[in-house]
């Protein structure tokens, strides 16, 4: 009745991409590769003439060889963008909404990978009333584009009183992740064997017991992978940060944006190519430190065991 | 007093599919209850029943007098073997044995005292600081029942334990099974579908099919005097062989007793056989022979006429494969019973009749 898979329930999953096939006919192996080579380049491409122009002088931009080297590359505007750009009212660049932003990162990350885990945890192994309804609206409602619900959203916030706060900023991040991450906690706990839950059950684990004594143990992968999903996604954001957060708070790609938009003077494309780079260094970072556990994760949530 | 008892309990999963129906049984403290069966006949349910991981839509359980229908699984005072052993892959086997006492906030020196003396019981000491991925199957299996143990319930439930250990290592585990049940005196519920677990380990077997008891009885009872043909059929390997016929009450060739007259006419002689009720004229049944119930005819006993098919040896017996009137049969004999007989030759066959089965036909119940 009870028979889980007769394979022994190992430590955690194996973590290896499943073997490559390789490619046997030379002419197939040189298109392919350069077919590869060609979308590579086509796709580095903005990159590298943003990252040459944040070197460049105005003089040296202004000559129009967009994909020539700087002939005296300088970080000058890298320093005008992070400590004295002009954004909005002050002239404070970036690292003001750099703090802002990390100020809206950490209790948003907090708060949904917390509650969306156990929700996720609960649906998947207790049984809760009407849980498989509660399951497609979590399903429709991950679906709900959110220009739809912004306006009840404001409602909601001032009239909790956090509406043009940092923190309605996180709440609403946290809201708006809650759907699908607990979806994906659901479907990675699933795949946890039956059998534990129930021995934890016997054991004495209440409903925390369990969570925090035998699931979570079990889930650093899915843990890794949802962080990088949350990270980029508000670290990217623009509207919510736009719509919930005061002026003070706005977070970084608010603030880059009054640094681009400026309508009057010079436009410093070296400083505004700087301040893009700066702002997309944080989601950067997080995809080149963990780029491997990002795939690993993904398999390890989606293979049983 | 009995330690458990399931009253009328019933199982239905999703509304539609009866899984357990009305089921009655008490068990008596320290017995090594067995429940057997076919897959599919509902006996984990059962167990998962007591152990509280499933919910029942009716009847009651009890602990030890305690209504417990309701209660949760980790206040019943029962422990679980799980057929997956289901160890928690993150923790030491020495963490999965404490996790239940520290969930019951036991102080450290308890747990360490109690563990420890767990794992000197088990001999699985120097496991103690591995992970279950690291461990063997029989390991595992150690560990699995360590977690169990440790926490001193009055019964231990195991759900098909031993099904995933190959047989050599099988057979070592149910003699330290039943080692263990005769030193701790504890009630154990067993869940399996291998009968030599059964018949080696029980001191009570309840068989179970399609959610009903078949029969609640001893091991001994249970081959002996099935109560069914559900039963006799399930017991023994090779299986019972079933004759059917008819019942004579009225005087025959061979004797006045009762006998059971088989469709080809073969007579088989039952006057010594302990009916529960007088059988009548000409009711339909089957006769039921254990194949060991054959021998070889002493001089002057009688005996039945059969033709020898083909012969299996397994060394300290042989089984042959034989035509007896219409019916086939097998007979469980000694190697030396078939000196100069070959096959397709007649090989004549007494049976010890007092001890047979008979069953109606029409109800497979044991007259």
């Amino acid at each position: 009745m009870f028979k889980t898979s007769s394979r022994p329930i190992l430590a955690l999953p194996p973590l290896a991409l499943p073997n490559r096939i390789p490619l046997k006919n030379p002419g197939t192996k040189t298109v392919t590769f350069l077919i590869l080579v060609f979308f590579a380049v086509l796709f580095a491409l903005p990159l590298y003439v943003m990252i040459i122009t944040s070197l460049k002088s105005m003089d040296e931009i202004r000559l129009g060889h967009i994909f020539a080297l700087p002939s005296h590359p300088s970080l000058e505007a890298w320093d005008v963008a992070w400590n004295r750009a002009a954004s909005g009212f002050t002239n404070t660049g970036l690292k003001s909404g750099f703090w802002n932003s990390v100020l809206i990162l950490v209790p948003s990350l907090a708060m949904s990978v917390a509650i969306s885990s156990i929700c996720g945890y609960a649906l998947a192994f207790w049984k809760v009333r009407v849980g498989n309804l509660l399951l497609s609206l979590l399903l429709v409602c991950a679906f709900i584009p959110f220009p739809i619900i912004m306006y009840p959203l404001i409602k909601i916030t001032a009239f909790l009183g956090i509406y043009n706060t940092s923190f309605g900023v996180s709440v609403v991040h946290t809201i708006l992740a809650l759907p699908i991450l607990t979806m994906i906690f659901r479907n990675f706990f699933s795949s946890i064997p039956a059998d534990l839950i129930k021995a934890a059950r016997i054991d004495g684990g209440r409903f925390l017991g369990t969570f925090f004594h035998v699931v979570l143990p079990l889930s650093p992968n899915i843990m890794i992978v949802v962080a990088i999903m949350q990270i980029t996604g508000i670290w990217n954001d623009f509207l919510v940060g736009l719509t919930f957060g005061n002026v003070q708070g706005y977070p970084m790609t608010v603030n880059l944006n009054n640094i681009t938009q400026t309508q009057t003077g010079v436009r410093v494309y070296n400083v505004y190519m700087a301040a893009a780079l700066l702002t997309a260094i944080p989601p950067l970072v997080i995809y080149f430190l963990s780029g491997k556990l990002f795939i690993r994760g993904i398999t390890a949530g989606a293979l049983k065991g | 007093m009995s330690q458990v008892a399931v009253k009328h309990l019933d199982k239905v999963y999703q509304g539609q599919t009866h899984i357990l129906k009305d089921l009655n049984l008490e068990i008596d403290s320290g017995e090594f209850l067995v429940l057997l069966g076919p897959s599919g006949c509902g006996k984990s349910t059962l167990l998962n029943c007591i152990a509280g991981l499933l919910d029942v839509e009716g009847g009651r359980i009890e602990i030890a007098g305690k209504d417990v229908t309701n209660t949760d699984p980790s206040e019943r005072g029962i422990a679980m073997v799980f057929q997956s052993y289901a160890l928690y892959p993150t923790k030491t086997v020495y963490g999965n044995m404490a996790f239940c006492l520290r969930m019951k906030k036991k102080s450290p020196a308890f747990i360490e005292q109690k563990v420890n003396e767990t794992a000197d019981l088990l001999q699985i000491r120097e496991l103690l600081h591995r992970k279950p991925g690291t461990l063997s199957g029989g390991q595992r299996q150690r560990a699995a029942i360590g977690r169990a143990l440790v926490r001193d319930a009055d019964i231990c439930l195991f759900d098909e334990p031993l099904s995933n250990l190959d047989a050599k290592l099988r057979t070592e585990m149910r003699i330290e099974l039943k080692r263990l049940h005769k030193k701790l005196r504890s009630t154990f519920v067993y869940v399996t579908h291998d009968q030599v677990e059964a018949m080696t380990l029980a001191t009570r077997v309840a068989v179970m099919d399609n959610g009903q008891f078949s029969q609640i009885s001893t091991p001994e009872e249970l081959y002996d005097r099935p109560a069914n043909t559900f039963v006799a059929r399930f017991i023994g390997s090779p299986a019972m062989n079933f004759v059917p016929g008819r019942v004579a009450l009225s005087s025959g060739i061979l004797s006045s007793g009762t006998r059971i007259v088989a469709d080809d006419g073969t007579e088989f002689d039952v006057s010594g056989y302990p009916f529960r009720s007088r059988p009548l004229e000409g009711q339909q049944v089957l006769l039921g022979v254990r194949p060991e119930l054959f021998h070889r005819p002493a001089p002057g006993e009688h005996s039945y006429v059969t033709t020898l098919n083909l012969v299996e040896s397994l060394g300290a017996n042989v089984l042959c494969h034989c035509q007896l009137g219409t019916a086939s049969i097998v007979a469980s004999l000694n190697p030396s019973d078939l000196a100069g007989i070959g096959t397709d030759e007649e090989l004549r066959l007494a049976v010890e009749l007092p001890k047979v089965s008979v069953f109606d036909s029409a109800t497979s119940l044991r007259l």
